[in-house]
C-alpha cells in the first residue's frame, strides 16, 4: 500500500503548477480551436505539443458534435453563408447560444455534408460541383472531377483511413437497344478525396436512391453509424444503409407505420445519431407529436421508442408570423442525452426539450437560417488531400 | 462514526476504510464510495487496506472536497436501476458539480487536479479539468501564461509570425 501511495507525481516542470502531460493532454485538449490556436502562442513547447498529429487527434475526439447551422445573406449575386454551431450549455448551466464557425461566400446555400469537421459544398443549382473545405482551418478546395454526379455520403474509409465520397449518375443500360424504354439507370461511385482518377464505378444503385433526395434535389444527409452510412427513405419508410468497407448496399427496417403516412405526403422523419446508437424521429403531419426511437438492437434492427414529444404550436404560432411554414428536426446534444427538437422557421430556430418545454429561440443577425440535418465536430487535424485539391486556398476567398 | 459503518455495512456498501491525509487527517469511507478511486480501488483488490490508505500527496482540505465528491457520487449505479430515481439523482449531481468547481481559485482547483490524477478518479479529473479548459478559453496568451506560471520564450518575430498563421484565431 505504501509503495502504491507514495509512487509521487510525474515531475512539475518548473513554473507550470501542473504537470506538462497533465496540462497538455487533459487540459489544452479540451479548448475549442481558437483558443487552442491561441495557446500556440503562450511559449514553445506549448506550440509543438499542441501541434502534433496525435494532439490534434485526440482533440478533435474532445470536441462536442453540434448541430449544424447554417445563416444565409445575400451580397451583389453571391450568399454569404455563415457556418453556425448550436449549443444548449445545459450541461454548464449556460445560455443557447450559435457560434460562428466561419463565412464563406457561395453561389448556391447548399451544405450537403458533414464527418470529421469537414464540409462538402455544392455550388449550382443545375449539375452540382463541389468543393470540400474545414471550416476550423479555413481550409478550401474544388472537386472537379466529380462535377456532374449526384452526391450520397462523405466518410473515412477505415481500412486505408482516406476520405471518400460516393456518388451516383444516370447511366445508359448498355442493352438499351434490346429493351425499349428501359433507357436510364443509376450507378454508383466512388472518388477518394485527393485523388486524381475519376470516380470509381462500384455498380447499379439501387432504384430508389434517387429518391432519397425528395424534392430538394439533394440526397438528405446521411448518419455515420460505426463504418456504415444511414438514410431514411421517406417513401419506402426504410433506411438504406450502405457498407462503406464493403461497399454494398441494403435495406434495414424502420418502426415508422407506414399506414400514418397519407399518400404522397412526406413525413418529417429522419435518421439522427444518438446516445452512441442510431436514432430515428418522425413528426406528424400537424407537427404536433414528435416521435424518437433508439435503435436497441443493430443485427436484429429492433427499435424501441424513448420520446413522444407533444410540441406546443400554438405556442409556435403564436411567436411566428409564418403560419405553418415551419420545419421540425431533431438533434442530440453530444455526450449529454439530451435530445433537442429543433423548429426552422427560416428566421430562427426554436429549441425543445424532450417534454415540449422551449428552451430557447434563437436568430443570427436578421439573416436566413437554415436548420441542416448535419452535426460539426470541429477538427484542426492536417490532412494530406487538401494541398492536392484544384485551387486551394488556407484563409482566403471564398472564405470571408 | 461506528454508527456509520454499521449502516453503511447493512446498506451493502461493504467495510469501510480510512483515508489519511499528507497533514494526518482521518476518512472513513465505504469501499463503494473509496472504489471510485481506481487506485484505491487496485489496493482494495490486492488487500492492503487493512491499515489505512495514507494519501502524501493530498492535503486534508483537497480530501474533504474529494470524499465529498465520491460520496456524492457513489448512488451513481444504485439508482441506475430506477429510471426516475436516476433522473432526479442526475439532476442534483450536475448541481453538485458545477458548485464544487464553480467557487474554486485557481491554486485550490490545481489541487484538486492532481488529487484526482493521483488518486485516479476519472470523472472528477474530466470536470476539473475542462473547467480549467473552460476558463482559458476566453483569455489571451499574456493572461493564460499568467495562468500557468510560464515565461514567454518567443522572439517578437517569432511571435508575429505565429499571429500571422492563424490570423482569424486572434481577432476577438
Amino acid at each position: 500500500m505504501a509503495e502504491a501511495a507514495t509512487r509521487g507525481l510525474p515531475p512539475v516542470s518548473p513554473g507550470l503548477p501542473l504537470p506538462e502531460e497533465l496540462v497538455v493532454w487533459e487540459i489544452l485538449v479540451r479548448l475549442p480551436p481558437k483558443p487552442l490556436l491561441r495557446c500556440r502562442l503562450v511559449c514553445r513547447a506549448w506550440r509543438r505539443l499542441t501541434s502534433t498529429r496525435d494532439f490534434l487527434l485526440a482533440h478533435h475526439r474532445h470536441q462536442p458534435s453540434l448541430p449544424l447551422i447554417a445563416a444565409c445573406d445575400y451580397a451583389d449575386i453571391m450568399y454569404l453563408i455563415d457556418v453556425l454551431t448550436l449549443t444548449l450549455g445545459r450541461r454548464r448551466g449556460a445560455a443557447a447560444r450559435l457560434h460562428p464557425v466561419a463565412r464563406y461566400a457561395s453561389t448556391a446555400d447548399y451544405l450537403d455534408s458533414s464527418c470529421d469537421g469537414l464540409l462538402l459544398i455544392s455550388w449550382n443549382t443545375g449539375p452540382p460541383q463541389y468543393s470540400i473545405c474545414n471550416p476550423t482551418t479555413r481550409q478550401f478546395g474544388d472537386l472537379p472531377l466529380i462535377s456532374g454526379f449526384m452526391f450520397l455520403g462523405l466518410y473515412q474509409h477505415s481500412p486505408t483511413g482516406d476520405y471518400r465520397i460516393l456518388l451516383y449518375r444516370a447511366e445508359k443500360v448498355v442493352l438499351e437497344d434490346l429493351i425499349p424504354g428501359h433507357v436510364e439507370r443509376d450507378a454508383s461511385y466512388v472518388y477518394t478525396l485527393g485523388s486524381n482518377d475519376m470516380p470509381r464505378r462500384i455498380g447499379w444503385a439501387e432504384p430508389e436512391m434517387s429518391m432519397l433526395a425528395g424534392h430538394s434535389r439533394r440526397c438528405r444527409p446521411a448518419q455515420l453509424h460505426g463504418s456504415l452510412l444511414h438514410w431514411y427513405h421517406s417513401i419506402k419508410h426504410m433506411i438504406l444503409v450502405f457498407d462503406t468497407t464493403a461497399e454494398s448496399f441494403r435495406w434495414m427496417r424502420a418502426p415508422i407505420d407506414k399506414t400514418e403516412n397519407e399518400l404522397n405526403r412526406e413525413l418529417w422523419a429522419d435518421v439522427l445519431e444518438m446516445d452512441s446508437t442510431l436514432g430515428l424521429y418522425c413528426c406528424n403531419h400537424d407537427k404536433t407529436i414528435v416521435n424518437i426511437w433508439a435503435l436497441q438492437d443493430y443485427e436484429q434492427e429492433v427499435w424501441s421508442i424513448k420520446y413522444e414529444v407533444e410540441l406546443p404550436v400554438t405556442c409556435i404560432r403564436g411567436e411566428l408570423d409564418v403560419g405553418d411554414s415551419w420545419s421540425v428536426m431533431v438533434s442530440s446534444e453530444d455526450g449529454d442525452e439530451v435530445v433537442v427538437v429543433l423548429v426552422d422557421c427560416g428566421q430562427s430556430v426554436f429549441c425543445f426539450d424532450t417534454d415540449g418545454k422551449l428552451l430557447a429561440r434563437l436568430e443570427h443577425d436578421g439573416n436566413d437560417i437554415m436548420v441542416t440535418r448535419m452535426k460539426l465536430k470541429q477538427s484542426l487535424v492536417p490532412h494530406a488531400f487538401f494541398p492536392l485539391l484544384k485551387s486551394y486556398v488556407v484563409n482566403d476567398f471564398p472564405f470571408i | 462514526m461506528a454508527a456509520a459503518a454499521a449502516e453503511a455495512t447493512t446498506d451493502g456498501g461493504g467495510k469501510m476504510i480510512i483515508l489519511i491525509s499528507a497533514d494526518g487527517k482521518r476518512f472513513e469511507v465505504t469501499e463503494a464510495v473509496a472504489s471510485q478511486s481506481q487506485l484505491i480501488s487496485n489496493m482494495i483488490e490486492d488487500d492492503c487496506t487493512e491499515n489505512g490508505v495514507r494519501l502524501p500527496n493530498v492535503d486534508g482540505d483537497i480530501l474533504t472536497m474529494v470524499v465529498d465528491y465520491c460520496n456524492m457520487h457513489a448512488g451513481d449505479a444504485a439508482a441506475a436501476g430506477d429510471t426516475m430515481k436516476a433522473s432526479s439523482t442526475e439532476e442534483e449531481l450536475k448541481k453538485f458539480d458545477a458548485e464544487l468547481v464553480q467557487a474554486l481559485e485557481n491554486p485550490v482547483l490545481f489541487k484538486l487536479i492532481l488529487a484526482a490524477n493521483f488518486l485516479n478518479i476519472k470523472s472528477l479529473l474530466d470536470m476539473t479539468c475542462q473547467r480549467v479548459a473552460d476558463m482559458m478559453s476566453g483569455k489571451t496568451p499574456e493572461q493564460m501564461r499568467e495562468t500557468f506560471s510560464i515565461e514567454n520564450d518567443f522572439t517578437p518575430e517569432e511571435e508575429a509570425a505565429i499571429r500571422q498563421e492563424n490570423a482569424w484565431a486572434f481577432d476577438d
